[in-house]
């Protein structure tokens, strides 16, 4: 999950709640008859006949609309559903960044396959998983270093640190940012 | 008159020098780098609102092929609706329900989140680095067990707080806090964490 679906989870999050919350507080507010001017009688029914009068009256576009309403409703949840899966990997890396002078692109994964090897060469690190995510122009390294049992992280970091700037190096992009997570294995 | 910031503040300059904004822009991004992403929630939120929409969808467009066909079954929902009053105790506890869940997600899409993950310093202002709570949790307990005369340590690590426990089987066991304190404490320092945990250390002696 990268951080844009993040903030999306959050905003999407945000409104759900705020929907769910005003209706509930409604219905507690006017059930409680805490305002009954202003919300109506907490004696009355929740449907009363007059809705159902208007409904009956109007029932070809009401229902088309409701459907219409519930569909768009549904699309959105499915698409925020989907984008969870999103990892914005990108398939290519821009070698060439100075676009007046043409582009050379590489595959992102031979540039993240090099890397995991570099690493997991090391005495510190059992397993290494990099991903490139962001543009082909303006990439951002995602790692994820499983540490070896008794593996200092402070030696690992440093590895991890020289092995970026090897990577750098060699993409001639010094301000590659990475993003670096260290753990350790899961057993004991 | 005098625009900007005052030249007296030392705090200001500190965060106004190059050096200093790039710090805290950069211990910053650390700390959103590894904010937790709500994705269960996000996922559940996701999955309960399809369905339902979808399943109000379906039920439209067949009552309006079928008149009796029903899938939420409507004519009991109509039913309920036009025979119950907004102060009928089933109303109530629905709408304290709909508060109490809206009021929850609400907290947790403002709330930044406990991670899992603890920010380290880099030296190197492209790279962001983080521990999980656990791998740093197993570094500092090992730091432990490797003092002479601890037999075995377990901990625990939240946010701002490391908690180690040694057990000795030492009749004599003075000193040995202090010790097991110094042992953990290099560690902990040498990784230099954005925000440096608060140690505390105990030793338990063993009963034979």
């Amino acid at each position: 999950v990268n951080r844009r679906t993040a903030r999306g989870n959050r905003i999407g999050l945000a409104l759900a709640g705020a929907v769910l919350f005003v209706a509930g507080a409604y219905a507690l507010a006017r059930g409680l008859d805490w305002n009954s001017g202003a919300l109506g009688r907490a004696a009355s029914q929740l449907i009363t006949p007059g809705m159902r009068h208007f409904v009956t009256t109007h029932a070809a576009w009401f229902w088309s609309v409701t459907a219409i309403v519930c569909a768009i409703l549904a699309l959105l949840a499915l698409r925020w559903l989907l984008v969870q899966a999103r990892t914005e990997a990108i398939g290519t890396f821009s070698l060439e960044r100075d676009k007046r002078r043409g582009t050379t692109r590489l595959p992102a994964d031979a540039v993240t396959d090099a890397f995991e090897d570099d690493l997991q060469a090391s005495l510190y690190i059992q397993q290494a998983s990099a991903v490139l995510v962001g543009s082909a122009d303006n990439p951002h390294l995602m790692l994820i270093a499983t540490l070896r049992t008794g593996a200092d992280p402070t030696d690992a970091i440093e590895r991890i640190g020289q092995a970026l700037s090897r990577l750098r190096t060699v993409l001639e992009h010094q301000t590659l940012k990475a993003t670096v997570r260290l753990r350790t294995t899961s057993n004991s | 008159v005098t625009t900007g910031s005052d030249p007296y503040d030392t705090r200001q300059d500190q965060v106004a020098t190059p050096d200093g904004r790039r710090a805290l822009a950069h211990s910053k991004a650390a700390v959103r780098a590894f904010r937790p992403r709500r994705l269960l929630p996000a996922v559940l939120a996701a999955v309960v609102i399809a369905a339902v929409t979808a399943l109000a969808v379906l039920d439209i467009v067949a009552a309006h092929a079928d008149q009796s066909a029903e899938i939420l079954s409507a004519s009991s929902m109509r039913h309920f609706g036009t025979t119950t009053r907004w102060d009928d105790p089933a109303v109530l506890a629905i709408g304290s329900a709909a508060c109490a869940l809206g009021l929850a997600l609400v907290f947790l899409a403002a709330w930044p989140g406990r991670s899992r993950i603890l920010p380290i310093t880099s030296a190197d202002d492209h790279t962001v680095t983080g521990i999980t709570r656990r791998g740093l949790r197993r570094y500092l307990v090992d730091a432990a067990t490797a003092v002479d005369g601890i037999d075995d340590a377990s901990g625990h690590v939240s946010r701002r707080r490391a908690r180690i426990v040694a057990d000795s089987s030492l009749r004599d066991a003075r000193g040995l806090r202090s010790q097991v304190t110094d042992a953990v404490a290099a560690r902990h320092d040498g990784l230099a964490l954005l925000r440096p945990l608060q140690l505390r250390v105990t030793v338990r002696k063993r009963k034979d």
